[in-house]
């Protein structure tokens, strides 16, 4: 095992951890802690045999093992940004309404 | 019965003198919205005398035109005012903008500095930035205007009802003329007089409007 995929791993299993202390604490629900556990358990596994990741880019037609993994990330991390900004949209119309009520309520104080 | 609602954010030294001024001319209705000032605004319009709202954070000029509104519309109003905090605009143009909804019959009459001759625009703002912001809001928004972003506006009841502002920032101002549109209002510009100060709203304003937008766009 090189020393990135040694590194990696430890950052992987410190995530499980988390998620699994998020879903303890009920911060999560079950079926996000499932999907993430899913997702960093693929990848562990990704890492500790890197052939899977060779195979993988085979498959899709890509050069190198890594490269696939790279393309995949990018791809999950723009979809999580886009998620994010949705999110984020909703929560800042959703306080301007509570600002708003508050206010209507509360004149002249 | 007339009201006049009035976002200010920061501007506590100028928000006495416009109700006053507002209320020398006749109008006894009027709507400040603080929008989370840092300064003391909200005292300086409640010395002054307006019905004083606050925003307890920040949340942008749209929002609180919508606060405005509601709260206008709450007492009963029947005509709605949309007026800068800062001084910019002659409150001697209220009641021809009035008139002219009762006259033209129709549901809003928008502020333009471009129909008449009173106002003293800046040579960059005249012939560079405004023709550009014109272009590009008649584009996004369908409807043509001689003025973009001119805050001066009148509604009556139905209008004010029916447009629900839901862009918060600076970019109600294209959102407005939208729904006029898309509700299929009457509509009518009227000449109005803007006095100018140095800090106006730069390019990097007009980037954020236009980012705003787009992003409105996405979110439909």
């Amino acid at each position: 095992m090189t020393a990135i995929q040694f590194f990696l791993i430890l950052f992987f299993v410190f995530a499980l951890f988390k998620v699994a202390f998020r879903f303890k604490d009920r911060e999560i629900s079950f079926f996000n802690a499932l999907a993430w556990v899913g997702f960093w358990l693929a990848a562990t596994i990704v890492i500790w045999r890197p052939g899977l990741a060779v195979w993988l880019a085979k498959f899709l037609g890509v050069g190198r093992g890594v490269d696939a993994v790279i393309y995949l990330a990018m791809a999950g991390i723009f979809f999580l940004v886009f998620r994010l900004w949705v999110r984020l949209e909703k929560i800042e119309k959703n306080l301007t309404l509570l600002v708003r009520q508050d206010a209507l309520n509360d004149k002249n104080k | 019965m007339i009201f006049v609602v009035v976002p200010a954010f920061n501007e506590g030294k100028k928000i006495g003198r416009v109700i006053r001024d507002l209320f020398e001319h006749g109008y006894r209705q009027v709507v400040v919205v603080d929008d989370g000032s840092s300064d003391d605004t909200f005292r300086q319009a409640q010395i002054a005398g307006a019905l004083v709202l606050r925003h307890k954070i920040n949340r942008g000029q749209g929002a609180a035109l919508q606060t405005g509104n509601e709260q206008a519309l709450r007492l009963g109003a029947t005509i709605i005012v949309h007026f800068d905090a800062d001084g910019q605009f002659n409150p001697k143009d209220i009641t021809g903008a009035i008139n002219k909804i009762n006259s033209d019959n129709v549901d809003v009459v928008l502020g333009s500095r471009f129909l008449g001759k009173r106002s003293q625009i800046p040579f960059f703002k005249l012939f560079f930035i405004l023709p550009i912001s014109r272009l590009i809001n008649n584009l996004l928004t369908g409807l043509k205007l001689s003025d973009v972003h001119n805050g001066f506006r009148v509604l009556n009841q139905h209008a004010a009802r029916k447009i629900q502002i839901t862009q918060d920032g600076m970019a109600h101002n294209s959102q407005i003329p939208k729904l006029i549109k898309e509700y299929q209002l009457n509509y009518a510009e009227y000449p109005v007089e803007v006095f100018y100060e140095e800090n106006g709203q730069g390019i990097a304003a007009g980037f954020k409007i236009l980012y705003d937008l787009l992003i409105a766009k996405i979110n439909q």
